[in-house]
C-alpha cells in the first residue's frame, strides 16, 4: 500500500463516524510544537463497544487489515497497540498507553486543538505525553522525552511571563 | 562561580586573611579554608553572612535557562497548532522526514 501521510484525513473520518478518541504520540507532540516527529497518527479510543464499532466503521474501509476482534473492551489491558496501515499513513490504536488508564484518564487534561478548518480533535496534554514516554522507558524515546520536557518548560515560561 | 570562589573573592577584595574572616564570623580559619576549597558548601544564609562580614553582598536572580535546541522549539512554538501541522506535513511531502 503506497501511503501519503495525511493524518487529517483519518481524523476527519473518525469525527464523521462520531468516534471518541484522544490523539497521543508523535502527532500530538507536533500539535504541541515538537519540531521532530515520525509520521504516524496514534489515538486512544474510548473502549466502549459502541465506540469501537464506530472506530471499525471509520477505519476498516481504509485499513489494509480490518480491526475485527483485535480491539474489544475486555482486551483493553491485555492488548498493546494495534498498528494499521492505511493510504493516509500508519494509524496506531492504543487502548491504554503506558502509565495511563486509557481514554478517560487522558481526556481529563486533553484540549481540543484547531489543526485544520473544522477539525478540532482532542489532543493529550504535554504532561501526559511525557508521562507515557517516561513509563515506556525506551532508550529510543529519550530525545522525544527531552524535547517534550523542554517544550513544557518553555510554554510554562511563556504563560507565566506577562505579555508586553 | 562556586560558593568557595565567592567567599575568596569577597575576602580578598576586603583585604582580609582567612584568619581575619574566621574571627569576624566566629569560625575557625580551617573552616574558612574548607569553604574556599569547596570541600564544604555553606547554606545560602551562611554564605550571605560570610560575604556581608567582608563588607559585600550578593543577589540571586532567576533567569530563563537556554538550551541548544531552543531556537528550533521557539520556531514551532510561535506557530498555531494548524500551522505546526501544515509545517509537519510539508516536511513529509518534501521527503525531509523518514517515513
Amino acid at each position: 500500500m503506497t501511503a501519503v501521510f495525511d493524518p487529517l484525513e483519518v481524523l476527519r473520518r473518525l469525527d464523521a463516524a462520531g468516534v471518541a478518541y484522544v490523539v497521543v504520540g508523535e502527532f500530538a507532540a507536533v500539535i504541541h510544537g515538537s519540531p521532530d516527529f515520525r509520521p504516524e497518527l496514534e489515538i486512544v479510543p474510548q473502549m466502549r463497544e459502541s465506540n469501537l464499532q464506530r472506530l471499525r466503521a471509520a477505519l476498516d474501509p481504509i485499513a489494509a487489515q480490518p480491526i475485527g476482534d483485535a480491539l474489544s473492551p475486555a482486551a483493553a489491558q491485555a492488548s498493546g497497540s494495534l498498528r494499521l496501515e492505511t493510504p493516509h499513513g500508519p494509524v496506531v490504536v492504543t487502548p491504554e498507553p503506558a502509565g495511563t488508564r486509557g481514554y478517560d484518564d487522558l481526556r481529563r487534561k486533553a484540549t481540543r486543538e484547531p489543526v485544520a478548518r473544522r477539525l478540532r480533535p482532542q489532543v493529550a496534554a504535554v504532561a501526559d505525553l511525557i508521562r507515557v514516554l517516561h513509563e515506556r522507558g525506551r532508550e529510543e524515546d529519550e530525545p522525544r522525552l527531552h524535547a517534550l520536557r523542554r517544550i513544557a518548560e518553555l510554554t510554562r515560561d511563556e504563560i507565566s511571563r506577562p505579555r508586553s | 562561580m562556586t560558593s568557595g570562589e565567592i567567599i575568596r573573592e569577597a575576602r580578598l577584595r576586603a583585604g582580609m586573611s582567612q584568619g581575619d574572616l574566621a574571627a569576624a564570623i566566629s569560625r575557625t580559619r580551617s573552616q574558612v579554608a574548607r569553604w574556599e576549597r569547596d570541600d564544604v558548601t555553606p547554606g545560602l544564609d551562611t554564605l550571605q553572612a560570610i560575604v556581608r562580614a567582608c563588607g559585600y553582598d550578593f543577589e540571586i536572580r532567576l533567569f530563563r535557562r537556554e538550551e541548544p535546541d531552543d531556537a528550533r522549539y521557539a520556531e514551532t512554538l510561535d506557530l498555531t497548532p494548524q500551522e505546526r501541522v501544515e509545517r509537519a506535513l510539508a516536511l513529509v511531502r518534501a521527503g525531509a522526514v523518514a517515513t
